[in-house]
């Protein structure tokens, strides 16, 4: 794992990471980095697909309840409105769409990026917390088909970091999963 | 490792949260989920059951009454006491006076019918306590039900084979509703209300159609809100 001290440095050496050849790595910066994400080849999200699916359930379901509720299970004569009074129904199909979507989003945000993960192999690395203050760092995972650990080492020092250190796995510890 | 200059040093090294914290907070996570279903789960069982309903639930009487042995093994008629049934929207519990006009004859000296014998001499009526108790705002009608074809036992289960009475049915709106919307499942003719063996046959639906026109029930506006709640 590589330390550094600008946005443009990490994304660079992603970049050049990526074009070594190296697959399986994660970068950990305080904010969002523009262009940091395709650097380390991270192009494919899913949730935007899961929150559809998630928003269409809640509309659907909601569209449906009432349907069921207003013209099936209870069909009463509420000032003298049709009993399938689609517009009105229209708010909480809105509204439940919006909450099923919302849901499926942070949901489904916590399911794929493995999150919450209190314990991670990279908070072993010295300094690690500056990762949320002010320090980018770029790591490439052992379970890399190219990983090699004096390559990899000499790799990221040719891309003139702060630090280079060795990720411990910590006793017990999980591979690391995150991303991709 | 050095303390590196400037930095936070190796006080950041550790890891704050063991490796267990990360099953624990994932765990908990989609537990509270399932933890949230199971509790409202069990909150709905609860409001279905006898300890709410008081289905299945005998209630203590002053003198321990028995349908049992005065319909099964005396063959009275359940108008005997409830006189006004047919005819009022209450089926009325019988004074003092219908128990007196057998048991001033016979079991004069039993323990058991004290109270009956005490209400009789000083004029205070028997308190019964009631089984079937609905809430004030629901208005209930019962010679409308007894004269459109709804048996005694569709509502009030065996009451002759019960030596004290329980509720059959839990009475809530959702049971009252069922019949309602469906009253076909039901009806039985006009002449088997007050018999209580009386079993429905193959056809109950197409008998129930037609005594549905056969006694004008206007089963589109059986599910009003006015019907119970005037």
């Amino acid at each position: 794992m590589a330390e550094f001290t600008s946005a443009e440095a990490v994304v660079s050496a992603a970049e050049r990471a990526y074009e070594a050849g190296y697959r399986r790595m994660d970068a950990y910066s305080p904010y969002p980095v523009e262009g940091l994400a395709e650097a380390i080849g991270f192009t494919r999200n899913r949730l935007p697909l899961l929150v559809l699916i998630g928003g269409l359930m809640g509309g659907l379901g909601a569209y449906f309840m009432m349907w069921y509720s207003s013209v099936i299970h209870y069909p009463i004569n509420v000032g003298g409105r049709p009993l399938h009074s689609w517009p009105a129904f229209i708010p909480i199909t809105f509204e439940l769409t919006v909450l099923g979507s919302a849901v499926t989003a942070v949901l489904g945000m916590l399911g794929l990026n493995g999150l919450p993960m209190p314990h991670h192999p990279v908070f072993n690395v010295p300094g690690f917390a500056l990762a949320s203050r002010n320090r980018f760092f770029l790591c490439i995972q052992s379970d890399d088909p190219q990983y090699d650990p004096t390559t990899v080492r000499e790799f990221l020092e040719g891309l003139a970091p702060k630090l280079v250190s060795e990720v411990a796995t910590s006793a017990g510890g999980e591979a690391t999963g995150l991303g991709h | 490792m050095p303390a590196r200059p400037g930095s936070w040093g190796g006080a950041f090294t550790v890891q704050v949260f063991p490796p267990s914290t990360n099953t624990i907070s994932r765990v908990s996570i989609f537990g509270a989920v399932f933890f949230a279903v199971g509790l409202l789960f069990v909150v709905y069982m609860i409001f279905r059951s006898p300890y709410i309903t008081q289905v299945n639930v005998t209630v203590d009487q002053p003198v321990p009454f028995s349908h049992e042995h005065h319909i099964t093994a005396l063959g009275i008629d359940c108008r005997y006491c409830h006189t006004s049934v047919e005819s009022s929207t209450f089926a009325g519990i019988p004074a003092t006076e219908t128990c007196m006009s057998c048991h001033s004859q016979i079991w004069v000296n039993s323990p058991m019918l004290e109270p009956v014998r005490k209400s009789m001499q000083t004029n205070e009526p028997i308190r019964w306590n009631r089984v079937h108790d609905l809430p004030d705002y629901a208005y209930f009608n019962h010679a409308v039900h007894v004269n459109k074809g709804v048996g005694c036992v569709s509502c009030h289960g065996r009451v002759d084979l019960m030596p004290l009475t329980w509720k059959a049915e839990p009475m809530t709106m959702e049971w009252c509703l069922g019949c309602h919307r469906e009253p076909e499942k039901h009806l039985r003719p006009i002449e088997e209300v007050f018999n209580m063996t009386w079993t429905p046959p193959k056809d109950q639906l197409a008998l129930g159609r037609e005594l549905i026109k056969k006694q004008h029930i206007p089963v589109d506006r059986l599910t009003n809100c006015y019907v119970c709640h005037r």
